[in-house]
């Protein structure tokens, strides 16, 4: 029987107001079913807001290093689960598990630097021209700060975005992409059972168009942050503008490689290999163009040429699958009949 | 799986060379997976779409260049500006690199993954909006900056204004 997962609203896990849900499946193994997860729609959109802006109330009224303490709990839990939360995020996105390891890595880093920022926020008292009178700034939270985030860092964005925003005292909704819903659920567990208080984060899963819209058109969400394509960047973009609402956009990128005639080739065509393995479903941070001075395409063809394809949760493999970004998520069927099997833990290699 | 596909059909009708790639792979254990083989393409020239636009796969575009100048004008000749690499043994190739390249980070003799969470991560032009993930700086846009002033004189003291008067 494959599992149904809910949303996180209210303080609660909840099953969609919508009552629609999509299959997450394993891209190495289109037979393996991680789960389904909510279609949410705007109406849990909303509901999602009212309780943040209820976590807001207490939360921004908690003292900054005591949030800190929080997100240093988040930070050791991520310690501890680092390889059950990989082995997740391989199976459902296909990165190889050294770059998932990492992924989670770059979590358990930012929940360690938001600790600290607890004790810093540091404002500025600079002297007034005036006699006796004191000038000085400090910092505010802001409100609900809604994240939308993609799927080649499934656990590293989120937390970019999330800790940060928690430890200036926001509430935050969190919107996943549909491929990667199963970190994103494991990383919303770990933050309740760390301390947080459960109505400052809502998870909502579904859809860009319509849980993300919902979400940047929301007039009690001040704050959207996103990354993904520049395509949907500019429309939120337009919205956000119209609604006077502070936005961050982390969109695409061509990322080149320059190898100068002088350059160690050796180390170059490690680096463009990726010196640990290749998440080619995953391009944000990678080698889209290689600039040569002259005379080193041989070289770089003996590189790719020993990669060797295989599955994502291989540790000694250098390839993995792609992400299945080719059509919308197929609805999950309610009745278990039409399960071919259960969700198993074997995979393709 | 399919931008990918058609990326690699672009690329050969702009008259770029699949070297090696270009297809799906095949084998035991793969068939039932979204599995594409690493792919080089060469002979792509500056303004080519396979070199403009983000592909999101296993698909390395090379592209010879003559000179670093060459190459920073190569790079910034892209829509976005996420990060960049330079490897090279001149020091002075890499400072100028370093403030010519049209990018949010660049990397001397690293490739172009590796940001550390508390350094902000970035990019222009159409990769971002001027914000910045990570660091220091992500801290201020998660909150807002609220002054105040204290007059603790007893009297109105105004500011700004002429205060001679």
């Amino acid at each position: 029987m494959t599992e149904t997962f809910k949303n996180f609203i209210g303080g609660q896990w909840v099953a969609p107001a919508t009552g629609a849900y999509f299959e997450n499946r394993n891209p190495a193994d289109r037979d393996d079913i991680i789960g389904c997860f909510p279609r949410s729609g705007p109406d849990d959109v909303a509901r999602a807001v009212a309780s943040a802006q209820r976590g807001f109330a207490h939360w921004s009224k908690t003292p900054a290093p005591v949030r800190g303490e929080v997100l240093h709990r988040v930070g050791d839990l991520l310690v501890e689960r680092k390889d059950t939360i990989a082995r997740a995020m391989t199976r459902e996105m296909g990165k190889v598990l050294a770059e998932t390891r990492g992924d989670v890595q770059e979590g358990i880093d930012t929940a360690h630097y938001a600790h600290t920022e607890g004790r810093r926020l540091f404002g500025r008292t600079v002297p007034s021209e005036l006699r006796n009178k004191w000038a000085m700034s400090f910092r505010r939270p802001i409100g609900v700060a809604g994240l939308i985030t993609p799927f080649n860092f499934p656990l590293a964005i989120p937390t970019w975005k999330m800790f940060p925003a928690l430890l200036c005292g926001n509430a935050v909704i969190f919107k996943p992409a549909e491929d990667v819903p199963h970190t994103a659920h494991l990383l919303v567990e770990l933050l309740l059972e760390a301390g947080l208080p459960p109505e400052v984060v809502q998870l909502v899963h579904g859809e860009g168009s319509v849980v993300g819209r919902a979400m940047v058109e929301h007039p009690d969400v001040p704050v959207i942050s996103f990354t993904g394509s520049t395509e949907t960047g500019s429309i939120i973009g337009a919205t956000c503008g119209r609604m006077h609402k502070r936005l961050s956009l982390e969109m695409g990128g061509k990322n080149a490689m320059i190898v100068m005639d002088d350059a160690d080739l050796d180390l170059a065509l490690e680096g463009v290999c990726g010196g640990r393995s290749v998440p080619p479903g995953s391009a944000a941070p990678r080698r889209a163009a290689w600039s040569c001075t002259s005379g080193c395409t041989t070289g770089c063809c003996r590189c790719c040429a020993i990669a060797p394809a295989g599955c994502g949760s291989g540790p000694a493999w250098t390839s993995a699958p792609m992400s299945d970004r080719s059509s919308t998520k197929a609805p999950c069927k309610r009745s278990s009949t039409t399960w071919a099997s259960p969700a198993r833990t074997a995979r393709a290699c | 799986m399919q931008k990918v596909e058609y990326y690699v059909g672009v690329a050969r009708q702009d008259g770029a060379r699949v070297l090696i790639g270009g297809e799906r792979a095949t084998g035991a254990g793969l068939e039932r997976g979204w599995f594409y083989l690493p792919t080089v393409v060469t002979a792509v020239a500056p303004g080519m779409r396979v070199e403009q636009q983000e592909i999101f796969g296993p698909v390395l575009a090379v592209i010879k260049v003559a000179s670093l100048d060459e190459a920073i004008r190569v790079n910034n000749d892209v829509p976005y500006g996420l990060s960049s690499s330079l490897y090279t043994r001149d020091v002075n190739a890499a400072f100028r690199a370093m403030g010519e390249l049209d990018t949010g980070i660049t990397y001397v003799n690293a490739p172009t993954i590796g940001a550390e969470a508390h350094l902000p991560f970035g990019g222009v032009k159409q990769t971002g909006n001027g914000h910045r993930e990570g660091g220091w700086e992500v801290y201020d846009f998660y909150s807002e900056t609220k002054v105040v002033y204290v007059d603790f004189s007893g009297r109105l003291q105004r500011a700004q204004i002429d205060t001679e008067a």
